[in-house]
């Protein structure tokens, strides 16, 4: 009897997921949409971005993941956001999401906007609903991304400079060759790579710090006003990262550009962001400065993040990790989701997931134990 | 790479030894050699005759004295007498290339054609109607028995609509020349090869989607999108050339298929080729030819694989020798 209501219930869900893909591949697939569609304003004009209750899901044969549910934070200009959180939390999806790099029919954006500030044109578009073609002006253009792995990141069968030209030449059409190849060698310059040939090389012949820093030369190649960097320290070894990191840093003040920073080292983070959002399955529970986040972190799952770092100077026997792991994505319970493993319950935890406060007018958490501390204004 | 291939080389040569040991013992150890395949049921044969045939047909050696016999010949491009044809084996091989390798070469070019971009349609639009239905019809063509398939072309295009020839290579009654000649053969050729290649090109292009599948999900196809590529040069420039790694082997692979032809696609339609006689080869016992075939595929073979290697290298960066 079980079994039957299981594959009546799996016949439902593949139901459900049919006229999802039915709806993507009628809409999303567009390749030009009018502007009307998703010309926006954007709520505060010194951000470059505005995520407003994003939703990202995606509808596998065996239910919906909500990887993505309502997610609100901005990234302003010329600032660095750091995007935290365990493996599997939302962090890359939120990335690809503002790309529209999801793998459709299944992944999809369900709701929310994206606000892009476009400072070429001077227009704000949502980022949800645009057009393909209005997408590859903006990707690699305007808002560029670099890549977790740099091993396989890139085409193995072309060379170096086919590749970072092929990006160039793309959004410069007026460009000559010439021009486009002495572009590459300076940008190849500005992340460090002086080598003779280089262009001619391909990706196996380099090492894995440099095929990153080739990434990264991609990505700066157009002058983009956002970086989104999705752990692109990650795959490499320490001495490799504190490069890179620098290189990222130095750039990023040289174009004025944005950066969305994706990881879950909070080493990295501490080290470059200016302001920290914490993500917990699919959700924001904390957001604040750099500052806030690490000297007075309310939630506690960040309190178990910040515990759970080695420290120098510091004795333990063992390292601080947090109890259990992250819950099944699909069909999430309705209370808060950290509430199995968190060792500070309260009787509202019970309750429905707690909406987020302001403890400051940039520190913002979700959690019961914080959830009168609004009015008194006090501090975590 | 000059070094590589001649290393390759000098390894087939071995190789071939041993296939020319496994297969001589293989057409020995076949019951009934030829003289017994001619001379059975027929009464007027004495015993002493069939004695005397087999001295003459050298088939009175042994198996190991016998390839010894045929090795010794065959190192200075000797392969004997055929028993069927009685003409030097060499001399009918390339006389009866040109109908398989037409009739196989026209079909492999036409399965690639298909089965590429077919494959990589399907691949695209992964679990839609499109994709489905491409892929039945490749199953659909895996598992039609070729004999049957092609009884039913005939039965329609032959019997029932009459406008093709049901077998054959010429029209027996007419007597063409120059162009109408090839026209003729062309008509004659056209079941044969669509024979071959509905009931060939499933598995290709199978192979084809897998691939560029596999290829769709890797990382630097996301780099391309995300670079703002329109999606017919993320296709077509940086999916394409790494499917075309694997696609590579495929047609190192075809390279004996050419010549060994489609041996049960020829006999159905009586097509004079390298397979049909073969087939009757071997039906016959007849030993010379068997080997001299047989080696010639078992060349060709490795001749192909080394083919599709050095493709590789010319596809892959990565792959140097």
């Amino acid at each position: 009897m079980a079994d039957k209501a299981q594959k009546k219930e799996l016949r439902a869900i593949k139901k459900f997921n049919a006229a999802r893909y039915r709806e993507y591949n009628k809409t999303m697939k567009r390749k030009k949409v009018p502007e009307s569609k998703y010309l926006t304003r954007m709520k505060n004009p010194d951000n470059i971005i505005e995520f407003d209750d994003l939703r990202t899901y995606f509808y596998t044969n065996v239910g919906t993941v909500k990887a993505v549910d309502g997610v609100t934070f901005d990234i302003p200009k010329g600032k660095t956001i750091g995007v935290v959180g365990e493996s599997g939390c939302g962090k890359s999806v939120t990335s690809l999401s503002v790309m529209r790099l999801l793998q459709g029919p299944q992944g999809q954006i369900a709701g929310g906007q994206i606000r892009f500030n476009q400072q070429s044109t001077g227009r704000a578009l949502d980022l949800t609903k645009a057009g393909i073609k209005e997408m590859e002006k903006i990707r690699g253009n305007e808002i560029s991304m670099i890549f977790q792995e740099p091993m396989t990141t890139l085409n193995p069968v072309f060379t170096i400079g086919d590749q970072l030209c092929e990006c160039i030449s793309l959004h410069n059409p007026e460009m000559g060759k010439k021009a486009v190849e002495e572009r590459a060698l300076e940008t190849l310059k500005m992340v460090g790579i002086v080598r003779e040939g280089i262009l001619k090389n391909y990706p196996h012949e380099l090492s894995g710090g440099m095929r990153q820093r080739v990434v990264i030369a991609m990505a700066l190649s157009c002058d983009p006003q956002l970086i989104i960097a999705d752990e692109p320290t990650t795959a490499l070894d320490v001495t490799i990262q504190a490069q890179i990191l620098d290189l990222l840093r130095d750039l990023k003040d040289k174009i004025n550009a944005s950066i969305m920073l994706i990881t879950h080292d909070l080493g990295v983070v501490a080290e470059m962001a200016d302001y920290v959002v914490v993500m917990y399955a699919g959700r924001i529970v904390e957001q604040g400065t750099a500052d806030e986040i690490f000297h007075h972190p309310a939630h506690p799952y960040t309190i178990g993040l910040m515990k759970s770092r080695p420290m120098l100077n510091t004795r333990v026997d063992r390292l601080y990790s947090i109890p259990g792991n992250v819950p099944n994505p699909i069909n999430l319970p309705e209370h808060c989701y950290f509430k199995n493993r968190c060792e500070s319950c309260v009787e509202a935890c019970n309750g429905k997931y707690p909406e987020l406060v302001s403890l400051t007018k940039t520190h913002k958490v979700s959690c019961y134990l914080h959830q009168n501390k609004q009015e008194t204004g006090g501090e975590a | 790479m000059k070094q590589y291939i001649i290393k390759r080389l000098l390894i087939s040569i071995l190789v071939l030894f041993g296939v020319s040991i496994l297969l001589y013992s293989i057409a020995q150890m076949v019951p009934g050699d030829y003289v017994t395949n001619i001379t059975s049921g027929n009464p007027n044969i004495t015993a002493e005759m069939v004695e005397q045939m087999r001295e003459a047909y050298g088939l009175d050696t042994g198996p190991v004295e016998g390839y010894f016999n045929w090795l010794s010949k065959a190192i200075r491009g000797d392969f004997g007498t055929s028993f069927v044809y009685q003409r030097p084996v060499t001399e009918i091989i390339l006389d009866y290339m040109p109908p398989t390798l037409a009739l196989a070469g026209i079909a492999m070019v036409l399965e690639l054609l298909i089965a590429i971009p077919l494959g990589i349609l399907a691949a695209r639009k992964q679990y839609s109607v499109t994709d489905y239905t491409i892929v039945a019809i490749a199953i659909m063509g895996i598992s039609l028995p070729t004999f049957f398939f092609a009884a039913v072309l005939k039965r329609i295009f032959a019997v029932g609509l009459g406008i093709l020839p049901i077998s054959g290579m010429v029209d027996a009654r007419m007597d063409y020349e120059g162009f109408a000649l090839f026209l003729d053969l062309a008509r004659h050729f056209v079941l044969p090869i669509a024979v071959f290649v509905i009931t060939g090109v499933g598995s290709y292009l199978r192979y084809v989607r897998t691939n560029m599948l596999e290829v769709l999900n890797a990382d630097y196809v996301r780099t391309a999108r995300a670079k703002g590529l329109p999606e017919r040069k993320v296709i077509g420039k940086h999916a394409f050339r790494n499917t075309l790694i694997p696609i590579v082997t495929l047609v190192g692979g075809m390279i004996p298929g050419l010549f060994s032809g489609a041996v049960i696609t020829e006999g159905l339609f009586a097509i004079e080729g390298l397979g049909n006689i073969a087939l009757n080869a071997v039906y016959a016992g007849d030993i010379p030819y068997l080997m001299g075939f047989n080696m010639f595929i078992a060349a060709l073979t490795l001749l192909g694989t080394l083919v599709s290697d050095i493709l590789y290298a010319v596809v892959d960066p990565r792959v140097r020798y």
